[in-house]
């Protein structure tokens, strides 16, 4: 379900690229830090989004932070409760993933990396039981709405409450970054949905837009007014959050762009059956830049 | 947001610079197209681009959009669709007037390209240079003859068979339109619009001028050096285009029904298309085609640029899934 908050270097000027990539990097070195090396493995943009929206970081140091080495700096920016909050998060939603993919496909690849990343899932568990709960309980309600073929906006619905639930548990989110946080995964479930509908139809796994006797072609093809039907009611929000975010900050201005771009952009990419972009990850080293 | 347009082969640092502090000074977001043209594309070119690209944007809210050039075909590295994926360039194979024999060249890296996640097109012109074609007739009083009647009739003739062409690539005049009506991204071929004082175009010699199409007398700024950007465009000759440009789109507001859409395009060359009407009448017959389709239920039987048109139009919520008509945006005039 995770991936989708690509970054469309074509709607983003330099700055926000950059604050983009520190943030995601800085997740990165934050998994490093609480949770050992191994847990880096499990970053996810998703969570990048979440890191941003909380304004997590911390007034730099220094201008340049390797992805080896640097130990100290690294350790003067992220040992803060919030990081440590943010990483537990991406770990915690990474190990549902693993075990969901263990009991709907029997994942091979699942079940060995629950037992590569056991030791950092446990230390997330026992660090944050309050997160891990809020997450476990969301779960089981997607879970139950599923097996009742629940349609494709309840379900979502249920992902966006577990999600601002997470926040709730971690944390005391501003109102509108709530409800930014819980749009922006209604919208997750839908765009994970379409993009899976061939491999669950081929797979028989449950998918609440999947047709028996279409592929997702001749579905896109013949139902695009009832995906716009759709897209009306899940971005039923987006004016609000626009006007309420619009602050002049730079994390804001990527939150702006995520409504006003990726997330339209991302769909039509799915929808046209293209790929999405990468983001630049394997340049050597990082670049941090203060806050101005 | 303010419009730059800049050729690499005329774009010195120093001017670039010069746009970039003028505009940063107003607090204005500057958009700077930037066009390559080469024949091939060559990666150490574009490579160089870049870094220049990134090193004038840093601290300053600017976005640049890259356009390459190629005349005719051309044989594309893995290295250079890499480079031109990763940073957002698209591309635009140039045709010129006997393009039916180049296209068939063109067509395998055009498509590998937008496989590869390129935006790519082909630029097909009656004309190796519209703008000479377009001042020679209009020094005998006639109409640009790529806006004849004939050339219209002709021109939704071609329309019709490439829309249900599955192998169909992207043609600018028609995507163009299509855009504009199921992005309501601003078409340019109304010729009506508002962009002075937004847009530039630099020569070689570094010299200004506010369009990069009508490069004349009544467009020329001239040299930013020891000037300053505000003096020129202070200048009589320059406020008076202006003046004139912004009373013919006033016009447009309040009669033209296409004025949504095209939100004005070029203001220089407002007589050659609107009042003989011949570009809404291919903008007409487009639109009522786009809405035969989508309320048809299926995008079945319809090439890949027109699908992926309606299916971004859905993605995006654009008001083309209402009836495809916005209302007339008076009060809500385009920049200048």
């Amino acid at each position: 379900m995770f991936g989708y908050f690509r970054f469309f270097s074509q709607y983003s000027d330099y700055t926000a690229k950059t604050v983009y990539k520190n943030y995601y990097c800085g997740l990165c070195f934050a998994l490093d830090l609480h949770y050992g090396p191994m847990s880096r493995m499990l970053l996810s943009y998703d969570t990048t989004i979440l890191a941003i929206a909380l304004h997590a970081h911390l007034t730099p140091q220094c201008d340049r932070i390797k992805c080896v080495g640097c130990k100290k700096t690294k350790k003067d920016l992220f040992s803060g409760e919030d990081w440590k909050k943010a990483a537990a998060i991406n770990i915690l939603l990474a190990a549902e993933k693993l075990r969901d993919d263990i009991t709907d496909e029997r994942s091979l690849k699942a079940t060995v990396g629950s037992f590569v990343f056991k030791k950092c899932i446990q230390k997330a568990q026992k660090d944050y039981p309050q997160i891990h709960a809020a997450i476990r309980d969301g779960y089981t309600a997607i879970v139950k709405a599923e097996a009742e073929n629940a349609s494709v906006l309840e379900i979502a619905d249920a992902f966006g409450a577990l999600m601002t639930g997470l926040l709730d548990a971690a944390f005391v989110p501003d109102p509108t970054l709530k409800l930014f946080v819980r749009e922006i995964s209604r919208w997750l479930y839908f765009i994970d949905a379409l993009d899976d509908y061939d491999e669950d139809l081929k797979k028989k796994r449950f998918n609440p837009l999947a047709r028996p006797d279409k592929t997702f072609r001749e579905f896109v093809s013949t139902e695009y007014t009832y995906i716009a039907s759709l897209l009306e009611d899940l971005y039923a929000h987006h004016s609000q959050l626009l006007e309420q975010l619009d602050d002049g900050t730079t994390e804001n201005d990527i939150l702006i762009s995520i409504l006003k771009n990726t997330i339209p952009a991302v769909t039509g990419t799915v929808l046209n059956g293209n790929k999405l972009p990468a983001l630049l990850h394997f340049k050597s080293g990082t670049v941090w830049r203060a806050k101005t | 947001m303010s419009t730059i347009t800049l050729f690499h082969e005329y774009a010195s640092p120093e001017l670039l610079r010069q746009l970039l502090d003028y505009f940063g000074d107003q607090g204005a977001k500057t958009l700077i197209l930037y066009s390559v043209f080469k024949e091939g594309l060559d990666p150490k070119v574009l490579k160089e681009v870049v870094q220049t690209q990134q090193a004038f944007s840093k601290g300053r809210k600017v976005v640049f959009k890259n356009h390459a050039v190629v005349f005719g075909a051309c044989k594309l590295s893995l290295a250079a669709k890499k480079f031109l994926a990763a940073n957002s360039f698209s591309v635009e194979f140039a045709l010129g007037s006997d393009y039916e024999q180049k296209l068939q060249k063109v067509a395998k890296p055009l498509r590998e390209l937008n496989l590869g996640g390129v935006s790519s097109r082909i630029w097909v012109d009656v004309s190796e240079n519209q703008y000479e074609v377009y001042k020679a007739c209009n020094l005998q009083g006639l109409g640009v003859h790529f806006y004849e009647p004939q050339f219209t009739a002709r021109e939704i003739a071609r329309f019709d068979a490439w829309l249900s062409d599955p192998s169909a690539t992207a043609v600018n005049t028609f995507t163009d339109i299509i855009y504009s009506l199921t992005l309501q991204l601003r078409s340019h071929n109304c010729r009506h619009g508002s962009c002075l004082g937004n847009t530039f175009y630099a020569d070689r010699d570094g010299q200004l001028y506010m369009c990069p199409i009508c490069r004349n007398e009544s467009t020329f700024l001239g040299k930013p050096e020891g000037k300053g950007l505000q003096e020129l465009f202070g200048a009589a000759g320059v406020y008076n285009t202006i003046c004139n440009a912004v009373s013919k789109r006033t016009g447009c507001v309040d009669t033209c029904r296409d004025f949504a859409y095209c939100q004005g395009g070029c203001p220089l060359q407002a007589e050659c298309c609107y009042k003989d009407g011949h570009y809404t009448a291919l903008l007409h017959h487009i639109h009522t085609k786009l809405r035969e389709i989508y309320n048809s239920g299926s995008l079945d039987g319809v090439n890949n640029v027109v699908k992926n048109a309606i299916l971004n139009a859905v993605a995006f919520r654009t008001a083309f899934l209402n009836d495809g008509r916005k209302e007339n945006t008076h009060g809500q005039n385009p920049r200048i």
